[in-house]
């Protein structure tokens, strides 16, 4: 999720067909310049090098969202209703093998905060109790996370939503290959 | 001469309409060159890219009004007070989506 203006310009963007390091491209109608959807940042074009402001935004199911804001707008494509995005059967903390990329109990809340990189897989903030107050990157961060909306989210000090991304855990490593993990240890 | 004129009004608006269907044409078949990958797990290379048109302002409506399943997936965000969510059923088909959420304009992704 990103705000579409950068230095007083406001970008309209198309979707296109070539990747970067595997992750999808988007292209702005007033400069054609290419730029990484995951990243925010452009790749090629006029605006290479510069980057989007990222905003802080939840992955959640429709049902947690809706009884945490009753008062939500949401979006509708008239004429196309697309199929629904679910996990399959995705209980985090139950032991399930799905054997490839997309198994759903990778699934993680990836943060970065000053520099250090976080993973937190949800099946091991299933076992703790949360929230959870740590330290990252000398801020203190709170890590949240709903079992019914199958998701997590983190806020600072003052109590601000920061900027995360629901993933699964190899996008993230790709992309954060220096990340730390977040494990629940042993169980006592 | 009242004819004249609306006769005129009647071939600029002719002709807008088909400027502007040539603009929306262009956009839904422009294709960008770029070095990138054509692929997933391709080389990054010279790639002629086929750009298609993403929405623009999509329509929004209440809670009560969406007919959305419960455990299906939503991309959601504040801004300015109000409480937005975008259904990753309709970002899949995208990629991208044009939005304005008060003074903020937005670009959920997927």
């Amino acid at each position: 999720m990103y705000a579409r203006n950068l230095g007083g310009r406001e970008f309209t963007f198309d979707f296109a067909s070539g990747l970067m390091d595997d992750n999808l491209l988007i292209v702005d109608r007033e400069t054609d310049s290419v730029w990484s959807q995951l990243a925010g940042q452009a790749v090629s074009g006029q605006m290479e090098g510069t980057a989007l402001e990222a905003m802080p935004s939840l992955q959640t199911t429709w049902g947690f969202w809706r009884q945490q804001h009753p008062d939500t707008r949401v979006m509708v494509v008239e004429g196309r209703d697309g199929r629904p995005y679910q996990y399959q059967d995705f209980v985090p903390g139950e032991r399930r093998s799905r054997g490839d990329e997309h198994d759903t109990s990778t699934v993680g809340l990836g943060l970065a905060v000053g520099g250090e990189s976080w993973f937190y897989p949800l099946d091991e903030l299933a076992k703790v109790v949360t929230p959870i107050e740590t330290t990252i990157g000398d801020q203190q961060v709170t890590i949240h996370y709903s079992a019914v909306g199958l998701t997590a989210w983190a806020t600072d000090e003052s109590g601000n939503t920061l900027v995360t991304v629901i993933a699964y855990r190899r996008g993230w490593t790709s992309f954060f290959p220096e990340s730390n993990y977040f494990s629940a240890g042993p169980l006592p | 001469m009242r004819k004249l004129c609306s006769l005129a009004v009647l071939i600029a608006l002719a002709l807008s309409g088909v400027a502007m269907n040539a603009a929306a044409q262009d956009r839904q078949q422009r294709t960008v060159r770029a070095r990138v990958q054509a692929h997933p797990g391709g080389p990054v290379e010279d790639v002629e890219m086929e750009v298609h048109e993403a929405p623009v302002d999509p329509k929004t409506v209440t809670a009560d009004e969406a007919t959305l399943e419960d455990d299906e997936l939503v991309l959601g965000l504040v801004i300015e007070g109000e409480p937005i969510a975008y259904p990753i059923r309709y970002l899949a088909m995208y990629e991208v989506v044009n939005d304005r959420v008060g003074d903020t304009p937005l670009a959920p992704t997927w």
